[in-house]
């Protein structure tokens, strides 16, 4: 039977058939491994960040926080709303030389408590009128929020008598900051 | 260019021919005899996987065969049919050549021209290389190997070939083997018993076959050694071939078996070897490169597998790495939530923050308007509206000076001053001529 010849290149053949079906599974295999330990990895990556990002803004509010506290007056805890604008409104006065200082009634808009306050500065030196509106619009707690400003010649006044006439309002939020 | 090896096994010799096949003809590199008892050690030792085979069969048939007209697929049976029922061989490989047709009591018969060997006196010879992993090309009988050094001449020629004593006579004509005939001899080489056994030939030729032989072909070693007192019938020559040959002509004659091996033209299928062993070195050449590239393939794979196991050591040390600097993520989401809900507490603080910031800096922008060049221009009026991050402002006065040019030059001195503020554009203007007052309409951001 001449095909016997074939018996040893038939077993070689097998053999390297089966080493390379063996190769080929191990290959599928530990490549399927590979990209999953891959996604894995950077799976973990984004985390590791992601908590980092965290930390760092639980690190920004805090430091947001402890700045918006060193904002609020001392006695802001101690006293209610309307005598904290109305403390501000008195330290207007005391700032602003002069000034005649005419309020209305509180009012409750937008979640925050209002004060309109219209305030006339007679004008004898423009700085001292730049430096009065700079303080006004420097108020941290409560904020002066100025709707209008109008410099002109004062009616019934000398001729060269300038008067400057500030619309605005104080303005703090009717909801106590931390309750 | 390739390399080729032709086996021819002639009595108790074999000739063993190596050869460089070119484009423009044959180098030989080397050729050599061995004992036929010694063959099977060479084999055993040679290095060439390949082989063509020349063999001079003992036992053999040889006629010219008539056919009925058949379909060409039918022939190869009915000729196997015919020597099958002519020669007694039971299982044997034949080559035939349709050398003519005849008219046979008015039907078209085929004249086919017969050579049949039993395939157990191949296979003694097959088997020798088969068993030490060789591959056989192709056998030639020898006859018909050196036939095709002759071609296709239409003129008949009766050629005389050697093996061991026995001298070959075989008559070829338009290149088919018309008959053959081995006569015994008591010497090698041609003497004068082989010259009459040559005219007995041509006689038989002419009178049986009705074919006039033109000469006589001696082919091989015949041709350098002929000693005789009588002459032929017909004109003896020495078989000569185009052939390119880098050696001398005693090779051409010694070995002339083996070299017409290298001359066989593709066309021209006269290779014995029977199809199961075709079969059996085809399949053994599929099983041998497909094992080589599976083993390549092996190779490739282990290198991709390695490569993949080298990523995933890395990785697992990247992964280990960022699980060890990862910190507490369930620690860190509560303390974020618990940051959260108390920055809560402070949202209604950050909105009147953003409404109170959210006009530009109105002390900015007056400073800036105290620094236009208004020496010859008097503002009576100024007002400033806020709006949405974005402060309205209205400028109202007059030109203190003499003349409509210059009046209008100063004036125009004002609003190009307005114009430079940064943030600043003028909306709208207007100069009066009649009472030079003027109105200047402006937006800051």
């Amino acid at each position: 039977m001449i095909y016997g010849e074939l018996k040893r290149p038939v077993t070689f053949h097998l053999i390297a058939g089966i080493v390379l079906s063996t190769i080929i599974v191990s290959a599928v295999v530990i490549a399927k491994y590979e990209k999953s330990l891959s996604d894995t990895t950077k799976r973990s990556g984004l985390i590791r960040t992601n908590a980092l990002k965290v930390e760092q803004a639980v690190i920004d509010t805090d430091s947001a926080m402890r700045k918006i506290d060193g904002l609020l007056p001392s006695y802001y805890h101690s006293r209610s709303h309307k005598e904290i604008m109305l403390l501000a409104l008195d330290g207007i006065k005391t700032a602003i030389k002069g000034a005649d200082i005419t309020v209305t009634n509180f009012d409750e808009r937008g979640g925050e408590i209002i004060l309109p306050v219209t305030i006339s500065i007679p004008v004898d030196s423009y700085l001292h009128l730049v430096s009065n509106i700079g303080y006004l619009q420097s108020m941290n707690f409560p904020f002066f929020a100025i709707k209008n400003i109008v410099i002109e010649k004062a009616a019934g006044k000398p001729s060269d008598a300038i008067l400057c006439k500030i619309e605005g309002s104080l303005r703090m939020p009717a909801k106590k900051v931390k309750e | 260019m390739r390399r080729a090896v032709a086996v021819s096994f002639e009595g108790e010799d074999v000739r063993i021919v190596y050869a460089t096949l070119k484009r423009t003809g044959i180098e030989v590199d080397d050729a050599l005899i061995v004992k036929d008892e010694q063959f099977d050690h060479f084999l055993e030792e040679e290095r060439a996987k390949e082989f063509i085979v020349v063999s001079s069969f003992k036992g053999f048939f040889q006629d010219t065969v008539l056919i009925p007209p058949t379909k060409k697929r039918f022939i190869k049976r009915l000729i196997e049919a015919e020597v099958k029922k002519r020669s007694q061989f039971k299982d044997f490989s034949f080559l035939y050549t349709i050398s003519g047709e005849k008219i046979v009591e008015h039907r078209r018969i085929k004249e086919v021209s017969v050579f049949a060997v039993k395939k157990e006196d191949m296979k003694d010879i097959v088997d020798r290389f088969v068993l030490r992993g060789k591959v056989i090309k192709a056998i030639y009988p020898d006859i018909f190997s050196i036939a095709c050094l002759i071609g296709s001449e239409p003129v008949p020629f009766l050629c005389i070939s050697e093996t061991g004593l026995n001298k070959n006579m075989f008559l070829i004509k338009d290149g088919v083997i018309q008959f053959i005939r081995i006569a015994q001899s008591a010497e090698k080489g041609i003497r004068d018993i082989d010259i009459q056994n040559i005219n007995m030939t041509v006689n038989y030729c002419r009178q049986n076959l009705k074919i006039n032989p033109y000469a006589v072909a001696l082919a091989g070693s015949v041709c350098s050694d002929y000693n005789v007192t009588t002459g032929t019938s017909i004109p003896v020559a020495c078989l000569s071939h185009r052939m390119s040959l880098t050696r001398n002509d005693s090779l051409y004659l010694d070995f002339i078996s083996p070299l017409s091996a290298f001359f066989v033209p593709k066309d021209r299928d006269i290779n014995l070897l029977p199809g199961e062993y075709k079969n059996l070195f085809q399949t053994r050449l599929f099983l041998k490169y497909s094992t080589a590239l599976f083993m390549m393939l092996s190779l490739i794979g282990m290198g991709y597998t390695g490569y993949i196991a080298k990523n995933i050591v890395e990785l697992k040390s990247k992964l280990n790495s960022i699980r060890a600097s990862l910190p507490d993520v369930n620690n860190t989401l509560t303390i974020y939530d618990t940051k959260k809900a108390e920055l809560a507490g402070y949202m209604p603080f950050i909105t009147s923050f953003r409404n109170a910031t959210s006009i530009p800096d109105i002390q900015k922008f007056l400073s800036l308007l105290s620094e236009l060049k208004t020496d010859t221009i008097r503002i009576d009026h100024t007002s400033i509206t806020a709006g949405d991050n974005i402060l309205n402002v209205e400028l109202k006065g007059s030109v203190k000076t003499e003349g409509y040019a210059n009046m209008q030059m100063h004036y125009q001195k004002l609003i190009d001053s307005i114009s430079g503020i940064k943030g600043a554009s003028i909306k709208g203007h207007r100069l009066e001529f009649r009472d030079k007052s003027f109105r200047v309409e402006i937006t800051y951001q």
